[in-house]
């Protein structure tokens, strides 16, 4: 079925266009840009706070405090205990890791709708998110240039997070939930199957987005002091790891 | 041949991605993933955007885009309206609160509102009358906004070539100065 662009005229009351007419037709006013994905995206900063793993629920979206992890507790501060252990190995990328802190940014506090985390399906315990907790500390010491590694729900409900600069986690977590999607449909689009990455690359770092399992997606946020190789790889392997903790 | 562009935007569940896919000529393309949030009440939802096709009787082509429902994904509402000639609103009746949903886009797309012409289709009327079209008048009105406004089944693809038309009657009007 076709539409005829004069055939609702009537129902307007708009002067008809017949086809003598059309031959003078002006053009609309149409536009056939390429979309900028780049052009007008808002970022504000979020602010920046501490909290202690232990009071956070389980569905909470979670951030690494590297002083959280020495807090006394049951098997998280056992498991964490471990990480410091090997964080002393002489391992010089190591080492620098265990002396940067960390900070936790909160959910977007400048955006105005309201927060649905409490409502999500996703529900772990805290030894499944002590434990995703270890693979990010592992994946930010081995890739020196890592500033980022986020844990969210593939509609981009971020679950799990460590950060080293303020980065506005919420908004990442929904644009790359975006950018994931529309990759694996491209992907699809062009005959290609399982769409391994979506990788942005910058002027000064990239960012690069992977699923872990059906609901939940890893984004690994480098400066350029990481090779491309590199964060893929361990990208890759965190994620692996993370399919086996968080199903 | 020309090519134009219609985004159609709303609330999540009014039937966006079911009413491209209604009048697509070909396969739409949709990014819909698992919808995590149990409080939305729906398996699947929209993340990027759904994309179909549509052939006009002169040959000029429509590409149809679809937005996410969900107010977080507002970026992405600016950059689809970006080179669109018109926009399509659905807002589900059956929602708690139809008509601040309605504002809710209206609010969100008010800068491209001020120079593009829009229609709107309520869903689920039949099923839940309250509010009436005349409820959505009122708020429009109250906003001194003119937009034709109209009961659809985004399922029926009369329905959605009703408002797509609806749209291109308003681009004639505007483009030839009925």
């Amino acid at each position: 079925m076709k539409i005829k662009k004069g055939k609702l005229a009537a129902f307007f009351g708009f002067k008809s266009q017949n086809q003598e007419e059309s031959t003078e037709q002006k053009s609309l006013p149409v536009t056939d840009k390429p979309i900028d994905f780049g052009e007008d995206i808002h970022t504000e900063q979020p602010a920046v706070i501490d909290s202690a793993i232990a009071d956070s629920k389980a569905t909470e979206p979670v951030a690494i405090n590297s002083e959280n992890l020495l807090e006394p507790s049951t098997e998280i501060e056992e498991k964490t205990v471990e990480v410091e252990e090997k964080a002393t190995v002489a391992d010089p990328l190591e080492v620098e890791a265990t002396n940067t802190e960390f900070k936790m940014a909160t959910p977007e506090p400048t955006m105005d709708y309201e927060h649905e985390e409490e409502h999500l399906i996703v529900n772990y315990s805290k030894e499944q998110l002590a434990v995703s907790e270890e693979k990010l500390e592992e994946f930010m010491r081995v890739c020196p240039g890592a500033y980022g590694v986020l844990i969210s729900t593939v509609d981009g409900h971020e679950l799990l997070y460590l950060v080293k600069r303020d980065i506005p986690v919420h908004k990442i977590s929904t644009m790359n939930s975006s950018l994931l999607a529309l990759g694996e449909s491209i992907a699809r689009e062009s005959s290609q199957k399982l769409c391994q990455f979506v990788i942005l690359e910058n002027s000064d770092g990239r960012v690069v987005s992977l699923r872990i399992n059906d609901i939940l997606m890893l984004t690994c946020i480098s400066s350029k002091d990481t090779n491309l190789g590199m964060l893929l790889s361990v990208g890759r392997n965190t994620a692996g790891d993370l399919m086996k903790i968080l199903s | 041949m020309n090519e134009y562009k219609i985004l159609f935007t709303g609330t999540m569940g009014a039937g966006k991605t079911t009413a491209i896919g209604s009048v697509s000529e070909a396969a739409p393309i949709v990014t819909d993933v698992a919808n995590t949030d149990l409080s939305l009440g729906k398996e699947r939802t929209t993340v990027g955007l759904d994309f179909g096709l549509l052939t006009l009787a002169s040959g000029d082509r429509i590409r149809l885009f679809g937005t996410p429902g969900q107010q977080r994904f507002d970026f992405l509402w600016k950059i689809l309206a970006k080179s669109a000639i018109g926009l399509i609103i659905l807002v589900d009746n059956s929602r708690s609160d139809p008509l601040a949903d309605l504002v809710v886009y209206l609010d969100g797309f008010a800068e491209d509102l001020s120079v593009l012409p829009c229609a709107i289709g309520i869903g689920r009327l039949d099923t839940h009358p309250v509010p009436t079209l005349e409820d959505y008048i009122d708020i429009l009105a109250n906003r001194n906004q003119l937009v034709p406004i109209m009961s659809v089944d985004v399922r029926r693809r009369e329905d959605v070539v009703l408002l797509i038309d609806t749209l291109l009657a308003q681009l004639e009007a505007n483009t030839f100065g009925a």
